[in-house]
C-alpha cells in the first residue's frame, strides 16, 4: 500500500495512489485522511479474506474454538 | 552377545571409572548462542552484511573522514546537474550541491532514524508482548485488542495521517519520525514476543525456579525472556531494514526528516527534479539506501538460519 503512492507518484499513474500523493505534496489534510480511509479499509478487508482463505485452504485451522 | 547384553549400566569392573567420568569441567558448556555464532561465522551471507554494516556504521559516526566537502556549502547553481569532476565523483545535484558528499552525511540520519525505531520498537514491543504472553487472561485480551488496532494501519499510510497533525508538521525532527514509526510498528515485535513467551513459560526450568523461590515477574525477566530472545533479534534485525526504507519513503514523501538534515530519503526527493535530464543523481542516494537495506535484510536471515535449531543439521 505504501508503496503505490511513491510508484504511482513517480511514475504518474493516474490512480488513487498518485491523488494521495499530490495530497501529501500540498498537505490537503482531509484529502489525506479520506484516501487512507479507504485504503485501510482495502487493506482490512483483504487481510480478513486471507485469514478466512486459510481456514478454507487448510481445514486443519479452525478459528472457532 | 554375551551376558552383558541385559545390562543398561556398563558393569563397573569392566569399565574403568575415568573413562566414564571423564567429562571435561573446563570447558565452556555449549548454548544456542555459541552454537549460533559458531554456524554464523562460516556463513558468507553474514561476512559479507556484517562487514558491510561495519563500514556503514563508521561512514555513519565519521562522514568528515570520507568527504572533505561540507554538504550543504559551496552549492554553486553554475554546477546544475553537472557531470563528476576532479573531487566530486559523483557529480552535482539539481542544486549545485556535492552529491557524493551529501550521500555520505545521509548515511547518519538515515541509520539513526533506524537504530533508535528498532530501539524504541523493542522496548514497547517486548514489554508490552511479554505481559500478555506470560500473564494471559484480561490483560492478554486487552492488550492483544490494542495491538490489533495499530496492526490495522500499514506503517506508511499510518504515518500520513499522522504526520497531518499541527504538532509532527510545525515539529519535523528525527525524533517525531522515529515516534511515528514506533507507534504504528510495535505490534508485530509484541506479537512475536508473545509467541515466543507463551512458548517458554511452561517450561519445566521456570516451574523449577518458581518453585526454588523466584517471584513470578522474576522469573520472567530471569528466565522467560532470555529463552524467548532468538525470535525477536531476528525481527529486530529485519525491521532495521523496513525502518530505514519507511524513513525514506516518508522524507520523498516530504512529510519526514526535515530539509535541513541530509538523507537519502530527502535527496531521492530532490532529485527527482531532474530524473529526465540526468537519472544519476537520483540513483546514488537510491543505491547507498538499496545497500544498506540489503545488508540487514541478509544479516537478519542468516541470523535466523543459524538461531533455528532445525536447520542446523548441514
Amino acid at each position: 500500500m505504501g508503496g503505490a503512492i511513491v510508484t504511482e507518484g513517480i511514475f504518474n499513474v493516474p490512480g488513487v495512489g498518485n491523488k494521495l500523493y499530490q495530497a501529501v505534496l500540498r498537505s490537503e489534510g482531509p484529502t489525506i485522511v479520506s484516501i487512507v480511509s479507504v485504503l485501510v479499509l482495502v487493506f482490512v478487508v483483504a487481510n480478513l479474506l486471507v485469514d478466512l482463505l486459510y481456514a478454507w485452504l487448510d481445514p486443519r485451522i479452525r478459528y472457532d474454538q | 552377545m554375551t551376558s552383558n547384553n541385559s545390562h543398561f549400566v556398563a558393569p563397573i569392573d569392566e569399565t574403568p571409572l575415568l573413562a566414564t567420568d571423564a567429562v571435561k569441567t573446563d570447558q565452556a558448556p555449549l548454548s544456542l548462542w555459541s552454537d549460533a555464532w559458531r554456524k554464523l561465522r562460516r556463513r558468507p551471507l553474514f561476512i559479507i552484511s556484517a562487514l558491510l554494516i561495519l563500514a556503514l556504521t563508521v561512514v555513519a559516526l565519521f562522514p568528515g573522514l570520507f568527504t572533505s566537502v561540507p554538504p550543504n556549502e559551496g552549492c554553486e547553481l553554475a554546477n546544475s546537474e553537472g557531470g563528476p569532476t576532479a573531487g566530486h565523483p559523483f557529480g552535482f545535484t539539481f542544486q549545485g550541491c556535492d552529491v557524493y558528499s551529501r550521500v555520505i552525511h545521509g548515511t547518519q540520519a538515515s541509520l539513526s532514524v533506524g537504530i533508535l525505531s528498532v530501539l524504541c520498537v523493542l522496548v514497547i514491543g517486548v514489554t508490552i508482548g511479554a505481559l500478555a504472553g506470560y500473564y494471559g487472561g484480561w490483560l492478554d485480551s486487552v492488550l492483544a485488542r490494542l495491538g490489533d488496532i495499530f496492526f490495522a494501519l500499514p506503517l506508511i499510510l499510518g504515518a500520513l495521517v499522522i504526520t497531518q497533525l499541527p504538532f509532527f508538521r510545525e515539529n519535523k525532527s528525527v525524533w517525531t519520525v522515529v515516534f511515528v514509526i514506533s507507534l504504528l510498528a510495535w505490534p508485530q515485535m509484541a506479537r512475536i514476543t508473545r509467541g515466543a513467551v507463551i512458548e517458554v513459560r511452561n517450561a519445566d526450568f521456570v516451574t523449577a525456579a518458581q518453585a526454588l523461590g523466584v517471584s513470578k515477574f522474576g522469573a520472567l525477566v530471569r528466565h522467560v525472556l532470555p529463552n524467548a530472545l532468538a525470535p525477536i533479534i531476528v525481527l529486530a534485525t529485519l525491521e532495521l531494514g523496513v525502518f530505514i526504507v519507511a524513513e525514506a519513503t516518508l522524507s520523498f514523501l516530504g512529510i519526514g526528516l526535515p530539509q535541513s538534515i541530509m538523507s537519502w530519503g530527502n535527496d531521492i526527493a530532490g532529485a527527482q527534479a531532474s530524473i529526465r535530464t540526468s537519472p544519476e543523481i537520483m540513483l546514488y542516494p537510491a543505491a547507498a539506501l538499496s545497500i544498506t537495506v540489503l545488508s540487514f535484510i541478509m544479516l537478519g536471515d542468516a541470523v535466523r538460519d543459524a538461531l533455528d535449531p532445525k536447520s542446523r543439521q548441514r
